[in-house]
């Protein structure tokens, strides 16, 4: 079938010359496509505009009365997006027709969930979350986990108070695992439109970095884009502050194991559950606190990491008796009080962990609870973790985890710097009822009171005082006989505490935790009582 | 390679000045001198010092370009962007130049729009280091780069990823070159123990070498004698450098750095000292310093420091990041985040020698692949990919003149890679005949390229087929490959079939078929595979990957990505910590796919599921689509292929490359392709199969099985070859029969 050719030989440099022609051809065939690219991202850029926006806007306004009543609005939208002007490299739209593009915005929205906001929430997130914090600040907000395929548009649907971006959300096994990873370079663009869609809509975004210092490291161009950073466990200290725990949940799970047993609850992937640390230092510290465990007869749990973390978590603690924190030894200038720990806590299990001034903190009044991890002295501790906490420590504990470590409380520290008007802790608001009441006494209430229901007005000076330190004043005490039922009804908060001695401080703080945690009440000078209305 | 290569060589570096970018110049000649090439080495600016240009002008092969004696520069300055790229090009002009390695982004953009584009092998590291850096203007620069270059030289895996994530014209063309150790110039000193029985008996000697600046924590260097000293631990700290950064919102660190170094007891400072005296002096130390401040650990680039520590036999003390992991492994004991640990390390060191032996191994072994034995041996690599040598028959075949190859085909994207191949075979010319679609083309073209080739290659067995096989010259080879949709088209009723020589079909299945519905003569009907770049692919997976399923594209819904979603639902009941990562456009990015109501049906449904079904709700991502490939299996542990029917499907041998586990339902001729362990009789198997091999920990030793086998099965090379030889001899019918999966 096949002969050999006759025909002359060219010149010898022919097929280089038909090599650089035919790369020159394909060459010249990639410039032609990139330059309709180009044109293609021009008009997009300055369909994006500032100009072009503000444009559309004022004729929009000039069509509609409706929309002129919204200019204001819109127009710091822009304001605010003026910021973020930019061309997203990943998304940039090659050549399509018009065809496609409505085929898209009809199919895309397959790609969207139903979402799940809770009616009525004071307050809504929207963001890259991890499990764990998304569970932990569902009990307060609603919460809407973006992926990184969705993210912009469910931003830009469910419309939230603000976006946070954790990067404990990047970790292995999370929605958006490796978010800062050279490779996954489509995760931090993906991140990046979520900021976008924030913007257009004039919600602020904040950064959560509580992972390794290492681990954050490659999100610093991210970090540039959000209106606030904050540092959480994990994280170099710079500006600490706690995701905080759903209290609630953990308070649920006090019913203490009656075996000599720990729990670990924030394990290292895979292996022994105390290898969290890997420098020799770590394991060695390990060894011995292994051996001690052993040497005492003292099991040790961790959560079944096939399950679904919450559910991982409620197992493996109920038959502890204590819980060990992890890493065995934290550096001083690493964030500590991470959630494990503060959730073994709030179930009423001592904690035997790491010096921790974040810990130290939180726990203020009931330091006792957390016994510091000592090898020279590690039979003492281990004593010393297995002892029940009485109902004092209890409290404190508790107390100490409401003020400064529950999503609610913790939600709003976040909401206030952001000055969001939302109020995530408007779950737990009381109605402080009095009749003469102090008011610096009501102001000192390291839980104070959201309303104060009073017989009288007070003096106008008073009552500016108190609305300017964020108290509603109500004038509305009912006719004697005074019910609960019948004080609920002139109340606008969840709870209602009445007779409270106000010279103590945390006189509301408490009210508040013993009927959280079902605890007996305290013997207290008045008959202070704070319930539900409910 | 069959000739000598000439290649240019140009760094936009002043070679009086010894730094980073200089040392990079001389390793990147040395190693093309190593691998036989004839080097031209363009300097930038005139000689002021041979410290340098001399040991070049040595090396075999190696010629110093001086454009300041030789009349090609007009001045006396430095060489601009500009200036510097004519002059490449008229060195090229006087001696073709086969490769032309240049480096730094205004230099290479330059080039690029040069007559040098296509032969550039360019290596960029003033580049945006985040994705989000990368702007439109940017990525349009780079991607003009990429399309200019033969390789692009990344110095790290994850600057390679980088790259390729954010151009995807960088895809394919992006090869590491990391960083070269130099020899050293001495032998190596026995240092002795500095422990015994658990006892120091001499001081234990740290050192440390490069510049004094606040993120390289060299101020709290100074601090570590006193605090080793409190732990009984003796020191003495060598440091060595004389170039103390000044800092701008602390005007007195670089006095208190000088006056650490001046007067701290336990620490000695030696100033600047020459690169070979600081590599002895390194040597006789029993700890390298490399700790520096945790916003160092985004750097994309690799410590060349710690890589010389390395080769001198000293470990160093450095922080734990994802790059001296790969590098160390993750039980190097002298991971260190702060002074406390370094104290610690050094405790240890004295009272567990085997730690510390262990750790002189692993930096030993982490720098053979950075010397430049190494170095050339993998450059020889790359060049032997860039200008490959023609298998015998060809070169026979091609003695009295070029062998003449024409390619027409309406799509080439499965045959781009042959393309390059056969383009740069010595003895080969290649030319195309573009179809516009898959029936129309210009017929002028075509007869052209009948009166032209020895050889036809009909890419597709469609239309052009038809007209080939009818207007084909009497004793001109004509090739064709069928790939899978051509076998329900009508057309190949109206080819005739006498007049090809070889058909060529993908896999064994499709042969057998092909020759059942087409009647055509079996003995012509062969397989050569598709090809899979085991080296592109065979890249370091990130952590806890086993966990992670990966489908690459589930459009239309015959790919089954409801099989693939339901795989996953299985192993999620048995452990939440599976996902499932798609990288695919999805069926409305497809209007010829979507406006079948059938597919939108499905489409729908498959969503649902994924809203609906607590089991898989949340953990399945869709990446996108693009030819980034190779950077996404890296978070990929799983390649799933669930198809109703494939020709081939190359998602698993990619992913078997890139060291994932392939796991196949049993498409009508999977088994020709690949090995049948991998293939499960339906989801249900599938699941209990990799939920076994991920539960009793072998996921890697598995993956490793199929790396092998790939590798031996179809790479690229080997597939090249074949389609060589094709084209001058018939292969046999034999490859029709069988599998293609080989044990590696």
């Amino acid at each position: 079938m096949t002969e050999a050719p006759t025909d002359a030989a060219p010149p010898t440099d022919a097929g280089s010359q038909t090599k650089s022609e035919n790369a020159r051809l394909r060459g010249e065939l990639a410039r032609a496509e990139a330059r309709a690219e180009r044109a293609e991202r021009a008009l997009d850029r300055m369909e994006r505009s500032a100009k072009y926006t503000v444009g559309a806007l004022l004729v929009d306004a000039a069509k509609s009365p409706k929309r002129l009543l919204l200019l204001p609005r819109d127009l710091w939208r822009v304001w605010r997006l003026r910021k973020s002007r930019r061309t997203a490299v990943a998304a940039a739209p090659k050549a399509r027709s018009l065809r496609d593009d409505i085929l898209d915005r009809e199919a895309a929205r397959l790609l969207l969930p139903r979402i799940a906001a809770r009616p009525g929430a004071a307050f809504s997130i929207a963001g890259a979350l991890s499990t764990e914090t998304a569970l932990a600040w569902s009990s307060c907000a609603a919460v809407t986990q973006v992926q990184p395929h969705d993210a912009a548009e469910l931003a830009l649907a469910t419309d939230p108070d603000v976006v946070v971006i954790e990067s404990a959300a990047g970790m292995p096994g999370e929605q958006w695992s490796f978010l800062g990873d050279p490779a996954a370079a489509d995760r931090q663009l993906a991140a990046m439109r979520l900021i976008d869609a924030a913007r257009e809509q004039g919600r602020p975004v904040v950064l959560v970095r509580n992972t390794s210092p290492a681990q954050t490291a490659f999100l610093s161009a991210l970090e540039r884009e959000c209106d606030l950073v904050v540092d959480g466990p994990g994280s170099r200290r710079q500006d600490p502050w706690l995701p905080g725990i759903d209290l609630e949940a953990w308070i649920r799970l006090a019913e203490r194991g009656q075996e000599r047993s720990a729990v670990v609850l924030e394990p290292a992937s895979g292996g022994d559950p105390l290898d969290a640390g890997r420098t020799p230092a770590e394991r060695a510290l390990a060894s011995v606190l292994q051996t001690a465990l052993q040497d005492q007869g003292i099991a040790l749990h961790e959560p079944d990491p096939r399950l679904p973390i919450a559910a991982a978590r409620r197992q493996a603690l109920g038959p502890a008796t204590f819980g060990i924190a992890t890493p065995l030894r934290l550096p001083a200038d690493i964030i500590g009080a991470r959630a494990a720990s503060l959730a073994v806590l709030a179930s009423g299990r001592r904690l035997l962990g790491p010096a921790d001034v974040d810990l130290a903190r939180v726990l203020a009044d009931a330091r006792e609870a957390h016994i510091q991890f000592e090898p020279a002295r590690l039979t003492n501790g281990l004593d010393a973790a297995l002892a029940p906490m009485d109902a004092n420590l209890r409290r404190g504990v508790l107390r100490g985890l409401l003020l400064r470590a529950s999503a609610p409380g913790q939600l709003q520290v976040l909401a206030d710097r952001l000055g969001l008007l939302s109020r995530p802790r408007a779950c737990w608001d009381v109605s402080l009822i009095c009749e003469d009441p102090d008011i610096d006494a009501v102001l000192l209430q390291s839980w104070r009171p959201r309303e104060l229901v009073l017989p009288a007005p007070p003096a106008d000076r008073a009552r500016a005082t108190l609305e300017e330190h964020g108290v509603h004043v109500v004038v509305s005490i009912p006719p004697v006989p005074r019910s609960r039922e019948a004080l609920s009804l002139a109340c606008g908060c969840p709870f209602v505490a009445a007779q409270v001695d106000l010279t103590d401080p945390d006189a509301i703080a408490d009210l508040l935790v013993e009927h959280l945690a079902g605890l007996p009440p305290v013997a207290r000078l008045t008959d202070a009582a704070l319930w539900s209305r409910s | 390679m069959s000739r000598t290569l000439r290649a240019l060589v140009y760094g936009d570096v002043n070679l009086n000045i010894l730094d980073g970018s200089a040392i990079w110049v001389q390793s990147i000649t040395e190693a093309l001198s190593r691998c036989g090439v004839d080097v031209r080495v363009l300097l930038k600016a005139p000689v002021e010092t041979g410290r340098l240009v001399d040991p070049l002008r040595e090396l075999p092969g190696v010629t110093v370009v001086d454009p300041f004696t030789q009349s090609r520069a007009a001045t006396r300055s430095a060489l601009n962007a500009s200036d510097a790229v004519r002059i490449l090009e008229q060195l090229d002009a006087e001696a073709r130049a086969d490769l032309v390695v240049v480096r730094g982004l205004r230099l290479v953009t330059e080039a690029a729009a040069s007559r040098l584009a296509g032969r550039l092998w360019t290596y960029l590291t003033d580049i945006p280091q985040s994705p989000i850096d990368v702007t439109a203007e940017i990525a349009e620069q780079l991607a003009h780069i990429a399309s200019a270059s033969r390789f692009m030289l990344c110095q790290t895996e994850e600057l390679r990823d980088l790259l390729e994530s954010t151009v995807p014209e960088a895809c394919g063309r992006s090869v590491l070159w990391s960083p070269v150790v130099p020899e050293a110039g001495f032998p190596l000193p026995d240092r002795g123990p500095f422990a015994g029985d658990g006892v120091q008996i001499r001081p234990i000697t740290l050192v440390y070498t490069g510049k004094f600046a606040p993120l390289w924590n060299t101020l709290q260097m100074t601090e570590l004698p006193a605090l080793l000293s409190e732990r009984g631990i003796d020191v003495e700290l060598h440091m060595v450098g004389d170039k103390i950064h000044d800092v701008a919102d602390d005007p007195e660190w670089s006095t208190r750095m000088r006056s650490a170094l001046e007067s701290t007891p336990g620490v000695i400072w030696h100033g600047g000292m020459p690169r070979q005296e600081a590599m002895q002096l390194s040597s006789s130390a029993d700890f390298g310093l490399s700790w520096r401040a945790p916003e160092m650990d985004a750097s994309l680039e690799l410590s060349t420091k710690v890589l010389e520590f390395g080769a001198l036999a000293v470990p160093a003390l450095l922080n734990r990041t994802p790059m001296h992991e790969s590098l160390l492994g993750t039980d190097y004991p002298y991971f260190v985040a702060d002074a406390t640990d370094i104290v610690d390390a050094l405790a240890d060191a004295v009272t567990v020698p085997t730690d510390y032996a262990n750790a002189v191994a692993a930096a030993q072994a982490s720098a053979v692949p950075f010397g430049m034995a190494a170095s050339a041996a993998r450059l020889a690599g790359i060049l032997q990919r860039a200008f490959p040598a023609a298998p015998p028959e060809v070169s026979a075949r091609a003695e009295s003149r070029p062998l003449r190859v024409g390619v027409a085909s309406h799509d080439l994207k499965f045959f781009t890679r042959i393309l390059d191949y056969l383009e740069a075979l010595p003895g080969v010319e290649v030319r195309l005949d573009a179809w516009s679609s898959l029936s129309t083309h210009d017929q002028a073209s075509s007869e052209a390229m009948v009166a032209w080739a020895d050889v036809i290659v009909c890419e597709w067995a469609g239309p052009n087929l038809v007209w080939y096989s009818k207007h084909k010259r009497a004793g001109q080879r004509l090739i064709v490959r069928l790939h899978r949709f051509e076998l329900d088209a009508g057309w190949l009723s109206d080819v005739q079939a006498d007049a090809i020589d070889q058909c060529i079909c993908v896999s064994p299945f499709y042969a057998q078929l092909t020759a059942q519905r087409t009647g055509w003569p079996a003995d012509r009907i062969v397989v050569i595979p598709n090809w899979v770049d085991v080296e592109q692919f065979n890249r370091p997976k990130l952590p806890d990957v086993e966990y992670t399923l990966g489908m690459i594209g589930i459009s239309p819904m015959r790919k089954r990505p409801d099989l693939g979603i339901e795989t996953l639902s299985l192993l999620r009941r048995r452990d939440r910590r599976y996902r499932l990562a798609v990288k695919s456009k999805l069926p409305w990015d497809y209007w010829w796919i979507w406006r079948k109501p059938e597919e939108r049906a499905d489409t729908e449904a498959l969503f649902e599921r994924l809203h609906a079904d607590p089991t898989v709700q949340g953990a399945v991502s869709f990446d996108g689509f693009g030819g980034d490939v190779p950077v996404w299996l890296r978070r990929v542990g799983w390649v799933l292929s669930t198809s109703d029917d494939e020709s081939f499907h190359l998602a698993p041998a990619e992913g078997m490359a890139s060291g994932a586990v392939p796991a196949l339902l049993p498409w009508p001729g999977a088994d020709t392709i690949y090995d049948t362990r991998w293939i499960h009789r339906d989801p249900s198997v599938m699941a209990d199969a990799i939920h076994e091999i991920v539960s009793s920990g072998r996921w890697a030793e598995t993956a490793d099985v199929a790396q092998r086998q790939v590798a031996a099965s179809f790479p690229l090379d080997a597939v090249c070859e074949e389609w060589a030889r094709v084209l001058v001899t018939n292969l046999s019918p034999d490859t029709a029969q069988g599998t293609l999966a080989r044990e590696g």
